[in-house]
């Protein structure tokens, strides 16, 4: 599963590279400069954790395809945009492609219930797949909520 | 406007129009055609421009007032919770953008 991702980082001419990062909070970074091939990092010590390699490297992929463009448009000089609002907007769209919500719903449907099993489900991390369906619950509200056979309880703090 | 950008990096200099054309294997009175924007130099000559004044294109045709840096934007994600929003630190953005660019140097090195 994460061949697909380096697979489609490919066909966008993104470079990819894992780097030890000199700061231990950081674990991928999206590099985008006007006319030069974007650059995804991922952090050296995820590179065997396979589920969070995969969360983070669709969201930097999320950040390619969602904001990229926009956030060249307020780059100036040497500053950098650390956009805040771009955040959400690229970790949706991870969310979206590696938990896709009708499979989501057929998970939940069929039996899983608890937020670490549909992480395992997703082969995604237990924070990924809270997030996945918090956001799920903000964004398609009313889907989520005609499709769900029932609620799971983990699940009912956000329904309300 | 390209014109007065180039003037004021030629004074800053030194140069008389004369001597920057000699640098640029241009004729003086082609710089100073640039510099009252009454013609318009080819791709080659603004990159030549560039080097001799030490700053980038973008520079020397105001598409930025800073004279090293082109523009850039990193976006990071930390393991702390879906939804990174600490400033990463000026120093570490450094850190990325060099190695960024080294990749990229090396990738079209490679094509």
């Amino acid at each position: 599963m994460t061949a697909q991702l380096f697979n489609l980082a490919k066909s966008e001419g993104i470079i990819v590279d894992f780097y030890e990062f000199p700061s231990p909070i950081l674990l991928g970074a999206y590099y985008c400069r006007s006319n030069e091939p974007p650059v995804i990092l991922l952090h050296k010590k995820i590179e065997r954790h396979f589920r969070l390699l995969r969360c983070i490297f669709a969201e930097e992929l999320g950040h390619h395809f969602t904001t990229a463009f926009d956030l060249m448009a307020f780059a100036r000089s040497d500053k950098c945009y650390i956009a805040r609002k771009y955040e959400k907007i690229a970790i949706f769209w991870a969310v979206e492609y590696l938990m896709p919500l009708d499979k989501l719903i057929e998970a939940i449907n069929s039996g899983l219930f608890l937020t670490y099993e549909i992480a395992e489900h997703f082969e995604v991390t237990k924070r990924f797949a809270g997030t996945g369906i918090k956001l799920y619950f903000e964004k398609r509200r009313d889907v989520m909520l005609k499709s769900l056979k029932t609620l799971p309880g983990e699940m009912e703090v956000f329904s309300k | 406007m390209f014109g007065k950008r180039l003037k004021e990096l030629r004074e800053e200099k030194d140069l008389t129009q004369a001597q920057l054309g000699k640098l640029v294997n241009l004729a003086q009175q082609t710089i100073g055609h640039y510099e009252v924007d009454r013609a318009k130099p080819d791709f080659e000559t603004i990159q030549r421009l560039a080097e001799v004044f030490n700053v980038t294109t973008d520079y020397l045709l105001c598409r930025t007032d800073n004279r090293k840096e082109t523009a850039y934007t990193i976006t990071g994600t930390g393991d702390e919770s879906f939804g990174f929003d600490k400033d990463i630190p000026q120093e570490v953005r450094e850190q990325i953008r060099d190695y960024a660019e080294y990749l990229i140097k090396r990738y079209k090195e490679g094509k």
